[in-house]
């Protein structure tokens, strides 16, 4: 039963970090689009160079929430019902922003789109980070249950965590966009993103010194999971170091996938720094919620394992060849580049 | 106005307005898949232009569809967490499967689908759409399991305070479930196929490219014929399912109070709920309701008064909404049957009926909802029938002025994309083919 649990915890946890570096680049692509465009045109290019993925990497979220209700049914229920407001606005944001990048090039008044598309991001990336930071640093969790009020998630820590993920989405972003779009509008991203790895470091910086996880009672820090949690942070920061030299190079796509395992790193870090608990309360351990007191029974661990073993594989496989097969570039200057 | 009210009210709401999208979705991608594949089968130029069309139709559509289903899946845990605790180990299961085997194959492909044209080879392109109308035919038989889990619970055990999987085999071959899959797909495939023979219609009688609208009508016409005969069909099974295992919903569809066995179908009734009785009921056909329940004329079909008045559910509106959607359905069947001849004797060119056509485009759409009223009002006061009642479902740390807040949040947002999207299809179909 242990095995499965603790399964499970790792599954969940890479459902969200999936998710994190996958849809984060076109997240940030949205919150990035009206800073760096100077007409339609290169609007038009950062939506197609998203276009075609939004709504796959959007699934993971999809799954993760999936996932944690079949696997941590009362977790799922704890954390979805007490974070109403703010997943309630994560769900508006998404809504609003996913629908304007289909049904932008369908109509004629564009600024209403541009502005759910930069503020549908903008929303979602921060409210995730805050929420997030908020589980990493523990939240007020008592015998009724969660404490925090309606703006409970406005802490430090959660602020600092929502700016931090909104900034590392749009660099995420920027790179992303300078691997698949070509001409002059490829060196104004470029100028961009170079400027834009200062303040990404200066955010990992500032999280690191003030580490939500170091406000949270129940970090081990001396246990297996404590110092994978070390590690996964160093790596994190190296990866997006190794960033900086691949795009002095002028390796754009390599900058782009180091970005993807700095996320990959910087998410799994937190993840494995609040081990084993979902959902941990700052308050006293006993109200803690963990792989172990809100797991399904084993059978439907069971059979969630081998669906996830089955299908996972399956899906990365064919995503990675959809970006393959879509790996043309966009040029804002040749309209048969633009489809949206 | 009590938590409970309004966490109903909201999920009745963003699931009802989720679904006038998911079924055109679910049928006009598989005629968009057809007319794909005629393209690349016969290279013939028409069937390119009427896949580029409907697919943008079909487009306008998914982009609402998709993006307010998440919208569902969270509302388990934000509004009804006292729910998925109870039923999560199981309930958990088929949504998470529908994410990880359905949505995925249907967004990735969708994408490659929109953006593939003339950048990979035909038939990668072909198999996109169909990956996509797989894809998306899948995620409903998950999404219905689950469904038909709340409707007829099979394959768990009561364990620790909770509902707990046990057969994972029982869940899949659960006889509920897939009747209420096919009925459901075929009813979305009148969606589909009523939305494209209306708007081939109006084209046809604009006299606009009538060569190429006859053929989507046609395609439409056969596909609408088979599938409505097919709703029947499993909508017979279907009935006879929940006289079988939701005795209460089955009574109410039909408004019966007594239990009786031989009972007679009358063709005119009138509901008196407070009167526990019929006020009106007249022409009644022989035996037909006890064969319609149990295919014997002589079997029993329970009646209202068999159940405590609690467990009873709203009786009028599950009734009114059942006749409403035999009606339409049996209209879709005599529609669907006159298209096919017209346009085999191709004699479409009648004003009148292209005009029937036309105006007949949001019937399957109300039959849908229809539908689901009788699915869902019929199982209250349960949630999950037998097991949990809905009252007993709800998140109990939520307080009136959030669920206010976020009823009102999607009141706003879903009213600007339904009038968005409905104003975009409509103007696109309007335009018809470019050339």
């Amino acid at each position: 039963m242990e095995f499965f649990q603790v399964l499970w915890y790792v599954l969940w946890s890479v459902l969200w970090i999936a998710y994190f570096a996958t849809d984060g680049f076109d997240l940030g692509a949205g919150m990035a689009m009206n800073f760096i465009s100077s007409n339609d045109s290169q609007k038009r290019a950062v939506i197609n160079a998203v276009g075609p993925f939004w709504d796959g990497n959007e699934v993971w979220l999809i799954t993760a929430g999936g996932a944690t209700f079949a696997a941590f049914p009362s977790a799922y229920a704890y954390m979805f019902s007490w974070l109403y407001i703010p997943l309630f606005l994560l769900l508006i944001s998404l809504i609003i922003r996913g629908v304007s990048f289909e049904l932008r090039g369908k109509t004629e008044i564009k600024k209403i789109w541009d502005i759910f598309i930069f503020a549908g991001s903008f929303f979602a990336s921060f409210l995730l980070g805050a929420a997030f930071g908020n589980l990493w640093a523990g939240i007020p969790v008592g015998p009724q249950g969660y404490l925090g009020g309606l703006l409970g998630l406005l802490n430090f820590s959660g602020i600092l965590t929502g700016i931090s993920l909104t900034v590392f989405f749009c660099f995420h972003g920027l790179l992303w966009l300078l691997h698949k779009i070509e001409g002059n509008f490829k060196e104004i991203i470029y100028s961009k993103a170079k400027l834009f790895w200062y303040i990404t470091v200066f955010c990992l910086a500032l999280f690191l010194i003030f580490l939500p996880l170091s406000k949270n009672p129940n970090f081990q820090k001396n246990s297996f999971s404590g110092w994978l949690c070390v590690l996964f942070y160093a790596l994190s920061a190296i990866s997006l170091i190794s960033v900086k030299k691949a795009l002095d190079r002028g390796f754009v796509f390599l900058s782009f996938l180091l970005s993807f395992i700095f996320i990959i790193f910087w998410a799994a870090g937190g993840f494995a720094g609040q081990y084993p608990n979902l959902i941990p309360s700052n308050l006293d351990p006993v109200f803690n919620t963990t792989a172990f007191n809100s797991s399904s029974s084993l059978y439907t661990l069971k059979i969630m394992s081998a669906v996830a073993l089955i299908f996972v594989p399956i899906v990365i496989a064919y995503q990675i060849w959809v970006y393959k097969l879509l790996n043309h570039k966009i040029n804002p200057e040749d309209p048969s580049t633009l489809h949206y | 106005m009590d938590v409970l009210f309004l966490s109903r009210l909201q999920f009745a709401v963003t699931a009802a307005f989720h679904f006038l999208f998911v079924p055109m979705t679910l049928g006009v991608v598989v005629l968009v898949a057809f007319m794909q594949t005629l393209w690349y089968k016969t290279g013939e130029e028409y069937w390119l232009k009427l896949t580029k069309f409907f697919g943008k139709l079909f487009l306008i559509n998914f982009a609402i569809g998709v993006v307010t289903g998440i919208s569902l899946e969270f509302q388990f845990g934000m509004n009804w967490s006292a729910y998925s605790k109870y039923v999560g180990d199981i309930f958990g299961v088929p949504l998470a499967i529908e994410a990880t085997a359905a949505f995925f194959l249907e967004s990735v492909f969708l994408g490659l689908w929109i953006f593939g044209w003339d950048k990979i080879s035909k038939r990668v392109h072909l198999l996109s759409i169909w990956l996509v109308a797989i894809g998306s035919n899948l995620s409903a038989l998950w999404i219905l399991f689950a469904n038909a889990f709340m409707q007829n619970p099979v394959g768990y055990k009561i364990a620790e305070g909770r509902v707990e999987l046990t057969d994972f085999a029982a869940f899949m071959l659960n006889p509920y479930g897939w009747v209420k899959f096919f009925h459901t797909i075929f009813a979305a495939y009148c969606v589909g196929a009523f939305f494209v023979m209306g708007i081939s219609a109006y084209h046809i009688l604009k006299k606009r490219n009538v060569e190429a609208f006859s053929k989507s009508f046609k395609l439409a016409s056969y596909f609408c014929a088979f599938s409505a005969l097919m709703v029947f069909v499993f909508g017979d099974f279907h009935a006879k399912d929940i006289s079988k295992y939701q005795p209460s919903k089955f009574a109410a569809m039909e408004s019966v109070w007594e239990t009786q066995k031989g009972a007679g179908y009358p063709i005119l009734v009138l509901p008196d709920e407070s009167g526990e009785k019929n006020t009106v009921e007249a022409l009644k056909i022989p035996y037909m309701l006890s064969i319609l329940a149990t295919y014997d004329p002589f079997g029993e079909v329970k009646g209202l008064k068999e159940f405590p008045k609690e467990e009873r559910p709203p009786v009028f509106l599950t009734f009114a909404s059942f006749r409403a959607m035999v009606g339409l359905g049996f209209l879709f069947i005599a529609l669907s049957l006159l298209s096919v001849w017209l346009s085999w004797k191709n004699k479409l060119e009648n004003p009148v009926f292209l005009k029937i056509m036309i105006f007949s485009i949001p019937l399957p759409y109300l039959a849908m909802q229809l539908g689901w009223i009788v699915a869902e009002v019929g199982r209250q006061p349960w949630a999950v029938y037998g097991l949990l009642k809905t009252a007993q479902a709800v998140s109990p740390n939520l307080s009136v002025s959030q669920v206010l807040f976020s009823l009102a949040g999607y009141f706003i947002v879903y009213s600007f994309l339904g009038f968005a999207g409905f104003y975009l299809m409509f103007k696109n179909a309007v335009k018809g083919i470019e050339n």
